[in-house]
């Protein structure tokens, strides 16, 4: 088919769409692919989109139909639209209707317009046990605790439902934001972040498919005041669940700051404290702890403890296996899902959508770094060379422990050193994989370090501190990866990190990105150990911020009395 | 055959006498050659506007009955005899026969042989058919391969109306999966064997594991080239669609029989300089549909026939598919045509040039190629694109890149998807080391991305290729002579000779020296003339792999590929009959039986008709008692008691009427009938260029 140069879109059959955005109709492709699509990534001025069968199903919500989606998208598409792909675009927005979960009297009914859709519902393998009584006219009688599992399950046959049946209002409880915010006005939400509530649960309460979901945005972009404004939204009592102590401690203070919710109305349950209140707190941790490994889980019933109208999932990609089992039986319940990224590095993306819910909004981290709310960073990989021992140590070992000789490379020290010089006016957090070498650098700095053996009051004291500017440095281990607010902490220097965690590079970088007064920059170093695996795991971890935009300089250090370094293959 | 390749191969005579045709010589007159004039796209069509009523028939008929399949003369001129007389009253559809170009020509029912002869003189006096001879001294005539469907096009316009505008949108397309055209497919199947290799057993087989993943990566499916029914040969044990993805690609020369493997050529789509124009994929597709219509297609007429047709259809454009089936020229529809058409949709489909599917509950088809000839395509721009290199290291060629730039794209990246309308690599370390052994170095490859894209590569690109650029070609293994000497004393003396010195390179130990490279015999030489001649087991670099690759052109012989039905292994035919030729005896008989018409006793009128009996010719007739002069088609001429009759038909204004059977006696005045005459006699007795 020839080429339409005019056209912006490149579809592939795999429903994999490319824009340019310096094409002069770059705008009306990027308005429909925000309908229909999700951005995969950005990484120069050519964007990626995907359509999936969840996209379309999700587009079919908001009222498009497979002919419109196609018509508009060969008014765009430079060679045309591939036939496969206009198959699974009907195939797939055909199916969206097809089944609706709706409540009749006090039962929980599936119904259909297609009976033998039914009868091929009900003959699908292990599915048997969803349903009770017999088929009627168009529908079939369902399991309220199964509702969840037959949603996943037909969302993975490739038929998703549409869930009418409402959900729980839980327990009223009247919220609203308040409080007085550091620039000493009353805080309201970013309008970003008024976007990303309305999304989840709209204002108009007619389409009873919302109320479930996951919002992206970046690190330091302020999920918390997301969560809270859904809270504020539906005036409920909500289970707060989060990655870790000390992130329960935040969301509580948070709380307590920016909302009209009093001490005994919010909760803490960890290890430590088991309070249940209209609003709890709680850690991963703490709900899958058990016994033995045969055991029960017995803190699961801190779900049905209270009548919750709202559970939020803060960092849902780290959502653990047997909590996604739970929230199968809580699909009466709205849930809210916080990420800074979808990527799951157990690939389980699709059960997010299954029970947390659709993506419900998505800010790409560069619009909001240009509209100034989050930093702009710096990202510089550092090379550090290995010592003449530790090189021969390296290639003499197996592959597994060669990775940690070359994240605990000693000369990083000197690196860490000449970068706290270069940055003696910021607040720098050092983050570090391994312990020995984190404690190493810290006693070598005379710098506090925090672990995750560090006591929470511990912690919480010395990040106090770190805030109000008493410490300028912390050496902190990956314990910091998530959920930690320190607003201030301007750079990062990046010891060592996993093998090639995408996520942790992003959520490390996510430690720096509140914005800065007089929108100064922030730094992002990432030490490496010169010709080693480590660059390759580097480049690997560098993956995400790339595809977001993001650009990475490498610099060379070279340790003092070392010659200078060979010469180097110059582009 | 090619018309190339014919031109080629023809004696400069012939040449000349095609140079003076005047269809030609107007060409060359404006600065073409003679092979540029014969293959002008427009020739076809003004040759269709000026030619006389019978070359047109013929022509036509051996475009419908032998398509670019050679044909002996005689069985052309039986077939014609046939044609043209059956075609006046035996064919039902001849009522029935489309409107338009058929019909002018169908009113040359009933032709002789002799004007079919002479018809076919002329023919291979225009360049349009050729000949070439057998080593036993056979005749076999033909159309080049490449001009037949030109040919087609202008004899047989097929143009129906495509589906209205309005309804256009509503077709849906019912192609299965992902598809990609026959030139990426066969471009994924050569880089395949460029990476992976394709070792064959003894036997000459591919190898079954290394076929089986060449077949098992291709969208095309073993079924659909089997429901093809295409002649080509499938080495055993290799998938319908893997061997005829690499029969082609052998037919094309991109791929090599050597002795114990199949290569891909090194470069098949062109060395990618910046002079050179590097074809996107559409143009190899337009070379590639020229090539299976042909050499495919062409095995048999009917397919070829319908075949060609379509290429008459716009692309991009959905047609009813029964408005697309050919009718047989002389007669209406034809089971075999619409059968032949069938097939060829499919096959078209399957190779991923055509879309098929369903408007309104009616099948209809599109062109996703520009189906015309290569010949009516040459000359217009290609807009051959550029890659898109991404700061993440991705590497996007999209639909319109060039071949040539996708082939060194395998080298330097890994290909992580191949769709139609993009294929995605990405770079890694071990891809920019198979470039690096390949022999690329960063600035090599940096400067190729850029002058691929356009633009400066990435920050991020820039710094990777660095990296891994960086750690290659910094050592190096080689292999030395080594000259070892078994006694330390003796090799002290070895180290003083003069003449020994500028052969030695190094001592590397007391009795070990390394040779100068290429200094071996020399050195050898000069030990003997020292009288301490070297062991013949001598420690020297393994030599260079000897087994000498078959020449390209010996192994395409070995396949037949290359050479569709085996023409060119015979000679060709520069033999243009003399006009007088067409008609042996000519010298024998009488003028005046050709030059008017005369009243002959009995036995002489038999001896005429007896005559235009055996030059398969006409009479003009004057039967007893009438006025009117007819012209006569004899048949038979049998003997009656003691007189004779002869049979025939009487044909009125290129018509024919009811056979009938004529007493010798009822032939008044007669004479011969020979076509051509006047011509042949104004142009001065004809060309003889008869050796």
């Amino acid at each position: 088919m020839p080429a339409l140069q005019s056209c912006p879109l490149l579809v592939q059959s795999d429903g994999t769409l490319m824009v340019n955005e310096s094409h002069p109709r770059y705008e009306e492709a990027r308005e429909l692919l925000r309908d229909l699509a999700e951005l995969r990534k950005r990484p120069g001025e050519w964007h990626t989109y995907k359509l999936t069968p969840v996209t379309l199903w999700n587009a079919a919500a908001a009222g498009w139909t497979a002919e419109r989606v196609l018509a508009r998208l060969k008014e765009l598409a430079r060679y045309g639209v591939p036939a496969a792909l206009e198959r699974e675009i009907r195939n797939n927005m055909g199916r969206y209707g097809s089944l609706r979960l709706k409540r009749q009297g006090d039962e929980l009914r599936l119904f259909s317009d297609h009976p033998g859709l039914l009868a091929g519902i009900r003959s699908l393998r292990g599915l048997e046990s969803c349903f009770r009584g017999g088929a009627t006219a168009g529908s079939i009688g369902v399991r309220p605790e199964a509702r969840g599992w037959l949603k996943r399950e037909l969302i993975a046959a490739g038929y998703p439902v549409i869930d009418e049946a409402g959900y729980r209002s839980g327990e009223a409880l009247a919220i609203s934001m308040g409080g007085i915010g550091v620039s000493g006005r009353p805080v309201r939400l970013r309008d970003y972040q008024s976007d990303a509530v309305e999304a989840f649960a709209p204002t108009d309460a007619d389409r009873s498919d919302s109320g479930s979901g996951v919002v992206v945005l970046p690190c330091g972009a302020g999920k918390t005041w997301v969560g809270m404004g859904a809270m504020a939204r539906l005036g409920c009592e909500t289970l707060i669940l989060t990655s870790n102590a000390l992130s329960v401690e935040q969301w509580i203070r948070e709380l307590l700051a920016h909302t009209t919710l009093r001490a005994e109305d919010v909760g803490s349950y960890t290890g430590e404290r088991k309070e249940v209140r209209p609003v709890t707190v709680a850690t991963y941790q703490v709900l899958t702890h058990r016994k033995s490994k045969d055991g029960t889980y017995p803190h699961w019933k801190l779900f049905g403890d209270r009548n919750w109208g709202l559970i939020i999932y803060d960092e849902v990609h780290l959502l653990p296996a047997p909590v996604f089992r739970m929230t199968a039986d809580l699909q009466a319940t709205r849930r809210l899902g916080l990420t800074a990224t979808l990527v799951r590095e157990d690939g389980r993306e699709g059960d997010v959508f299954a029970l947390i819910g659709p993506k419900r909004y998505d800010a790409p981290w560069r619009s909001l770094e240009d509209e100034g709310w989050i930093a702009k960073p710096a990202c510089r990989e550092v090379r550090v060379p290995l010592a003449d021992d530790d090189f021969l140590r390296y290639h003499a070992s197996a592959k597994r422990i060669r990775h940690r000789i070359a994240g605990e490379n000693p000369l990083k020290l000197g690196a860490v050193r000449t970068l706290l010089n270069r940055h003696q006016e910021e607040q720098t957090l050092i983050i570090g994989q391994y312990l020995d070498q984190l404690h190493s650098v810290a006693d070598r700095l005379s710098l506090p370090v925090i672990t995750g053996s560090t006591p929470h009051s511990r912690r919480q004291e010395l990040f106090d501190r770190f805030n109000r500017g008493e410490l300028s440095v912390l050496a902190v281990s990956k314990v910091a990866n998530f959920a930690v607010d320190l607003p201030d902490a301007a750079v990062a220097i990046q010891l060592s990190g996993s093998f090639g965690s995408r996520q942790e590079e992003a959520q490390r970088l996510g430690r720096i990105l509140r914005p800065k007064s007089g929108g100064r920059e922030v730094f992002f170093y990432s030490l490496v150990s010169e010709d080693t695996d480590e660059v390759e795991f580097a480049r690997r971890r560098q993956q995400f911020l790339l595809e977001q935009g993001y650009r990475y300089e490498v610099d060379r250090f070279v340790p003092e009395g070392w010659d200078q370094p060979r010469e180097e293959a110059k582009p | 055959m090619k018309l190339e390749e014919t031109l080629r191969r023809l004696p400069p005579a012939l040449r000349d006498l095609l140079a003076a045709h005047p269809a030609y010589a107007e060409r060359i007159a404006k600065g073409l050659t003679l092979d540029q004039a014969a293959g002008s796209p427009d020739l076809p069509r003004q040759w269709t506007e000026r030619a006389d009523p019978v070359s047109r028939w013929l022509l036509r008929l051996i475009i419908r009955s032998y398509g670019c399949l050679p044909f002996e003369e005689s069985a052309l001129e039986r077939l014609a005899i046939a044609s043209s007389a059956g075609s006046g009253r035996d064919r039902p559809g001849r009522t029935d026969a489309p409107d338009g170009p058929d019909r002018p020509d169908g009113s040359g029912e009933g032709w002789t042989g002799a004007e079919i002869r002479v018809a076919v003189r002329g023919l291979l006096q225009a360049g349009i058919l050729f000949a070439v001879r057998k080593a036993w001294g056979d005749r076999l005539l033909y159309l080049p391969g490449d001009r037949a469907p030109l040919w087609q096009l202008a004899l047989f316009p097929m143009r129906p109306a495509p589906l209205p505008p309005e309804r256009q949108s509503q077709a849906c397309s019912d192609t299965a999966g992902s598809r990609l055209p026959l030139s990426l497919e066969l471009f994924l199947a050569l880089a395949e064997i460029r990476r992976g290799g394709l070792p064959v057993t003894a036997k000459g087989a591919p190898n079954k594991a290394r076929i089986a993943k060449l077949a098992g990566a291709m969208r095309l499916t073993a079924d659909e080239i089997r429901a093809a029914d295409l002649a080509f040969a499938r080495p055993e044990g290799v998938p319908e669609q893997a061997a005829f993805v690499l029969d082609a690609a052998l037919r094309k020369r991109w791929l090599r029989r050597l002795p114990n493997r199949w290569e891909a050529a090194e470069r098949p789509f062109g060395a990618g300089a910046p002079d050179e124009p590097d074809l996107p994929p559409s143009a190899l597709d337009a070379e590639l549909l020229d090539l299976v219509a042909a050499e495919y297609g062409g095995a048999e007429a009917a397919l070829h026939f319908a075949a060609t047709a379509l290429r008459g259809l716009e692309p991009g454009v959905w047609y009813r598919e029964r408005d697309t089936i050919p009718a047989e020229p002389f007669s209406g529809p034809s089971p075999e045509l619409a059968a032949a058409h069938g097939r060829w949709l499919a096959l078209t489909a399957a190779l991923g040039w055509m879309e098929r599917g369903t408007a309104g509950g009616e099948p209809v088809c599109r062109w996703l190629i520009d189906p015309r000839p290569m010949a009516l395509q040459a000359g217009e721009p290609l807009d051959a694109g550029c890659l898109i290199v991404q700061p993440d290291g991705e590497i996007w060629a999209p639909a319109e890149t060039g071949m040539a730039a996708r082939w060194t794209l395998e080298l330097l990246a890994d290909r992580q998807t191949a769709d139609q309308a993009m294929f995605i690599y990405r770079l890694t370390r071990e891809s920019c080391l198979r470039a690096h052994e390949a022999g690329f170095t960063l600035r090599d490859a940096l400067s190729w991305l850029e002058a691929q894209s356009g633009a400066p590569a990435p920050h991020a690109v820039r710094l990777s290729l660095a990296d891994w650029f960086g750690r290659f070609g910094r050592l190096t293994l080689g292999e030395e002579t080594l000259l070892r000497v078994d006694d330390a004393e003796l090799a002290g003396k070895l180290a003083q000779d003069a003449a020994l010195g500028p052969l030695l390179r190094e001592r590397l130990a007391a009795g070990v020296f390394a040779v100068a490279a290429g200094k071996r015999d020399e050195l050898a030489r000069r030990l003997r003339e020292l009288g301490y001649p070297p062991a013949a087991g001598a420690e020297s670099a393994t030599g260079p792999d000897n087994r000498a690759a078959t020449p390209a052109s010996q192994a395409a012989t070995a396949t037949g590929d290359g050479a569709p039905r085996g023409l060119s292994v015979y000679e060709p035919d520069d033999r243009i009959p003399a006009w007088e030729q067409l008609f042996p005896g000519l010298d024998s008989v009488p003028p005046a039986w050709l030059r008017q018409t005369g009243r002959y006793h009995v036995s002489t009128r038999r001896k005429l008709v007896e005559r235009a009996l055996a030059w398969r010719t006409s009479l003009q007739v004057k039967l007893e008692g009438e006025e009117r002069l007819g012209l006569f088609v004899p048949e038979t001429l049998e003997a009656d008691g003691d007189g004779w009759r002869v049979a025939g038909r009487f044909r009125d204004g290129g018509v024919s009427g009811e056979r009938l059977e004529l007493a010798g006696d009822r032939l008044a005045e007669l004479k011969i009938e020979l076509p051509g005459e006047d011509r042949e006699k104004k142009a001065g007795a004809g060309q003889r260029i008869d050796r």
